[in-house]
């Protein structure tokens, strides 16, 4: 069995989509609603899943004895809006039989714009049920980038979908993809642009990572992706002048508006995970959740949910989350905390991490009497930097 | 088989004309082989010989003969290989012989190894019979390649043979002619027995086979026999011919050509160029031998994976049994780790030891770029053997640095002179001769550096003559020359690995091409890496490795941490296995594309 106190945050996997998109590493399974058959299957499916998710939810809650007291909740996929309004009932149900909200800061939901506009119902369900926030999978609103994505939508779609969300008085999130073949500076700054100008709070801009799996990682080649150097440095000149601070290696955010369930995580903060392929951690064990539908009903049925978790876990020695802590302390503008480190692991290794971060070039560090953070130009090789700590 | 109806003869003729396929006619014509068992090539054992169509050990192989009036023969071919690189295995052959034929293209006429191949024979006395092979290729021109013969080699070529070994046209007169003119070997069945090894291999049953031509005597099973230079002495378990594959047989008489098994361990013991004799009743005296081979091309040979130290040793050991011109000692090397020092006859030697190892042994190995041993006299009068950068001594104490020179024939068509002049000049060789062979053939006599030809040399020649060059070299002993140790400097860090020996003239263009190339192999790290070129303490080339830009990648999703974690050890492990120059990590990679030979075909 497993011991939990303190968790800080719920994440749960919704392992569905519409369509995969060409890029996608993640786990979800893309549902055929055009006919009614299908349409039938895929109730048939979701309905499953959130027996299965009942049924793990309320395994957690016994083995907290009680319910969590969380701090923020993350409702990630696949494509959460494209749950129907009932099956959100029953997932917001779920939520509140493991959870005590009495704490919450933070609720997000991911959202397609596709879905979103045909599921109009579900911003003011969200709003009446505790979400605070909605993070819309935009990617970019170029419509030819768009294409080479995958994504079903275009960016028209994409811009009236965050007026939507706006409107409706959530905080407002963008993700955006770059790097992209045949992506050049003045498409990135014009997606850049119509984004700060709609009205978010928060972005997130990722490079594009073909993955060998992928459509997207068959038809191309590294090599016959632009250079990702310019578009990152780009982000961070454009956003930062508009007032998006770039609180980490990917995110940027008006002040007051970062993701603090994603804090939670460079934070080595304690965050439950829910549902297939999802990832947790409680005090040093790194779990996941099986990566298919099936096998993550059959341990939940067959009453083999924490032995599973037990097998597959990592069960990290006080080393090895160290140097984890301090790579994902240096992901964020805060960077590692001496005071705060030395507390959680020792003298020791907090000088000899120091060490080797102080051996590289000055201009990658932002450093004061308590705080390691990266600078703009560390964040930029900020996995160079972070290898060098694995030497450790 | 009396010895009046024994012929041995060899085959002479350039890479190319055809010689395999001729001798595969011969074998089909004769019987010896059905036609059904012919492969490509049968006498091209070696893999590496049938996939580039050339010959590189020789190969005995016993014909019985009946001509057209029913009279029967047995003629003895030893094939002969026709790259410079293994003159030393034609000079051998030659000896076991008492004819020879002199394969020439019927289109592209008398090459350079030819001629020397040939001359090497009449020298020794051998009976020649001029062939004129290829006639059926639309492109021949027999009566001039006959023209050549005369002119060139200096040969009568009156009575050429007109062949075609692809259609089968000559054999029969080939065959007749052997026959013909060939003389009968000389010697004395009752004379003391006196047998020349021409080669021998390791076979892992047998121990070492000794091919033999017997001289005088009997050499029988069962016979206690001396080997004259190593005294050493053995029973003899088995005598046999080559028909082809050992055949055994009870004896071997005056003029036959076979081969010996004795339960002989190493070929240190049976030296080729030996004399064999009866240990009982020993003959007076040693038959001339070879002169010994010398490795003149050298390099390093590293497993690709570390660890597989032991399987390249045991490779090189088995190799050498029946390759005795490899050398090869242990080395190490800060950069690769353990390996060996190699040497070799020439580039294709090199190469032709490579594939064997890598096709034959199964063993993945590094090789780095050949280069010669250089003789370097101190101040002191001390003179140092210096077989890598790393041997010469700090400049203030040498006095003089000798390098190996060779004297270089090439071969070509008239309208190349100009350029082929030019590309021997930007080498160092030193004008000597030209002549012209026919009014379309010239022959150019250089002296150059041997450190100069073994880099590629004769790659550009092909490449400048569109193929139709040919050379041939000889060495000529060292000469004082202004060579000049090149170091490399990473990050200020002084690399071994890099450094290399040049002419003084050369430095700044052999640095400079040095450090470009590292730039682009070193990959970027978090800060700019200054590479330099210096000879002695001054800095004559530097380029900059600029610092890493950007290295952000992937969403760190959904709280996988695990899987960045895991990407960043393997980032890791794939560090460790970098060569860490000061503060900068060297892949491996990058040292193997350093330092293995540009361009992978030397021959």
């Amino acid at each position: 069995m497993i011991k939990i106190k303190n968790i800080s945050g719920l994440y749960i996997h919704v392992p569905f989509c519409k369509a995969k998109c060409a890029y996608c590493d993640f786990y979800s399974i893309a549902l055929t609603s055009s006919s009614p058959d299908g349409l039938l299957n895929s109730q048939l499916e979701i309905d499953a899943w959130l027996d299965a998710l009942e049924l793990e939810a309320k395994l957690w809650r016994n083995a907290a004895g009680g319910k969590l007291k969380i701090k923020t909740l993350y409702i990630g996929g696949g494509t959460p809006s494209i749950l129907s309004l009932s099956a959100w009932q029953r997932l917001i149900k779920i939520i509140l039989s493991l959870c005590d909200l009495s704490n919450l800061r933070e609720a997000s939901v991911e959202a397609n714009p596709s879905s979103l506009i045909l599921n109009k119902d579900l911003l003011k369900f969200w709003r009446e049920n505790f979400i605070t926030r909605v993070s819309l999978g935009v990617q970019s609103l170029n419509n030819c980038e768009l294409k080479i994505l995958g994504r079903v939508h275009d960016a028209s779609m994409a811009l009236k979908a965050l007026n939507l969300i706006i409107n409706a008085n959530f905080n407002a999130s963008a993700d955006l993809i770059f790097g992209l073949p045949k992506q050049d500076l003045r498409s990135w700054h014009n997606s850049l642009k119509l984004i700060i100008n709609s009205g978010v709070r928060h972005i997130s801009a990722y490079q594009l990572t073909l993955e060998p799996h992928t459509p997207l990682g068959k038809i191309y080649k590294d090599a016959d992706l632009p250079d990702g150097y310019k578009f990152y440095r780009y982000a961070q000149w454009l956003l930062n002048h508009k007032n998006f601070a770039q609180y980490e290696i990917s995110n940027f955010a008006l002040k007051g508006y970062e993701c603090q369930h994603n804090i939670l995580y460079w934070r080595q903060e304690n965050v439950l995970a829910l549902g297939p392929a999802a990832s947790g951690y409680i005090d040093g064990l790194r779990y996941k959740n099986p990566e298919s539908l099936a096998s993550y009903y059959k341990i939940l049925r067959e009453n083999l949910y924490f032995n599973n978790i037990l097998a597959c876990a990592e069960n990290l020695d006080l080393k090895s989350r160290a140097i984890e802590c301090a790579v994902l302390n240096l992901r964020t503008r805060d960077g590692i905390s001496k005071r705060e480190f030395i507390l959680k692991f020792g003298e020791e290794l907090f000088k000899s991490i120091e060490k080797i971060l102080l051996s590289l070039p000055e201009n990658l560090f932002i450093i004061n009497k308590d705080r390691i953070a990266l600078s703009a130009a560390g964040m930029r090789v900020g996995n160079a930097i972070w290898a060098e700590l694995m030497d450790l | 088989m009396k010895q009046e109806n024994i012929r041995n003869f060899c085959i002479i003729a350039h890479i190319d004309h055809g010689k395999s396929t001729l001798a595969d006619r011969l074998l089909e014509r004769t019987g010896t082989i059905a036609k059904r068992d012919m492969k490509a090539q049968i006498l091209d054992s070696l893999a590496l010989e049938r996939e580039r169509g050339i010959t590189i050990k020789l190969v005995p192989v016993r014909m019985d003969y009946k001509d057209s009036q029913g009279r029967e023969w047995v003629l003895n071919l030893i094939d002969t290989p026709g790259h410079v690189d293994f003159a030393y295995e034609v000079s051998r052959s030659l000896a076991a012989c008492e004819g020879a034929l002199l394969v020439v293209d019927a289109s592209q006429g008398v090459e350079a190894q030819t001629v020397a191949n040939a001359y090497q024979a009449i020298e020794q006395n051998l009976e020649i019979l001029p062939v004129i092979n290829k006639i059926d290729l639309p492109s021949a021109r027999p009566e001039n390649a006959a023209q050549e013969i005369q002119d060139v080699v200096g040969l009568d070529a009156s009575d050429a043979i007109l062949a075609s070994a692809k259609d089968g046209r000559g054999i029969d007169e080939i065959l007749e002619r052997i026959v013909e003119r060939v003389p009968a070997p000389k010697g004395d069945a009752n004379a003391p027995l006196q047998a020349l090894i021409f080669d021998s291999v390791y076979d892992n049953y047998r121990g070492v086979i000794c091919y033999v031509r017997v001289i005088n005597g009997v050499i029988k099973t069962g016979q206690n026999i001396l080997f004259m230079q190593t005294q050493s002495a053995y029973p003899v378990n088995e005598v046999g011919v080559f028909k082809p594959g050992f055949t055994p047989v009870d004896s071997l008489g005056p003029g036959e050509v076979g081969y010996i098994a004795a339960s002989i361990k190493t070929l240190a013991e049976a030296q080729v160029g030996d004399t064999i004799t009866d240990l009982n009743n020993p003959c007076e005296k040693a038959l001339a031998g070879y002169r010994k081979v010398k490795s003149v091309v050298f390099c390093g040979f590293y497993p690709v994976e570390r660890d597989n130290y032991p399987q390249l040793r045991d490779a090189l050991e088995k190799l050498s049994l029946n390759d005795s011109a490899v050398s090869f000692e242990p080395e190490t090397s800060e950069a690769l780790g353990f390996g060996f020092r190699c040497g070799f006859l020439g580039l294709l030697h090199m190469d032709v030891v490579r594939e064997r190892l890598r096709g034959e042994y199964d063993v993945e190995l590094v090789a780095t770029a050949p280069n010669v041993v250089y003789e370097v006299v101190t101040q002191g009068g001390e003179i140092i053997e210096a077989h890598r950068p790393s041997d010469f001594p700090d400049g203030s104490v040498i006095q003089e640095v000798r390098e190996p020179f060779i004297k270089l024939s090439v071969f070509i068509p008239a309208e190349y002179v100009g350029k082929v002049m030019q590309l021997v000049q930007d080498r160092r060789g030193t004008y000597k001769s030209m002549d012209y062979l026919t009014p379309e053939r010239v022959r150019l006599v250089y002296e150059m550096p041997l450190s100069e030809f073994i880099i590629d040399f004769h790659d550009k020649l092909k490449s400048q003559t569109r193929g139709y060059a040919s050379l041939d070299y000889e060495f000529i002993g060292l000469r004082a020359a202004e060579l000049v140790r090149v170091d490399i400097l990473v990050n200020g860090e002084a690399a071994d690995a890099f450094s290399f020996i040049c002419h003084k003239d050369q430095a700044y263009n052999r640095g400079h091409a040095a450090v470009g190339k590292l730039k682009e192999l070193i990959p970027s790290q978090l800060f700019e890496v200054p590479i330099q070129a210096s000879v002695g303490r001054r800095v004559i080339v530097r380029m900059n490795v600029k610092a890493l830009r950007k290295d952000v990648l992937a969403k760190c999703y959904g709280g996988d941490i695990t899987r960045k974690r895991k990407l960043l050890e393997k980032q890791k492990e794939g560090k460790k296995r970098m060569k860490q120059i000061g503060k900068v990590a060297i892949p491996q990679e990058a040292f193997l594309a350093f330092m293995q030979v540009d361009g992978e075909n030397n021959n």
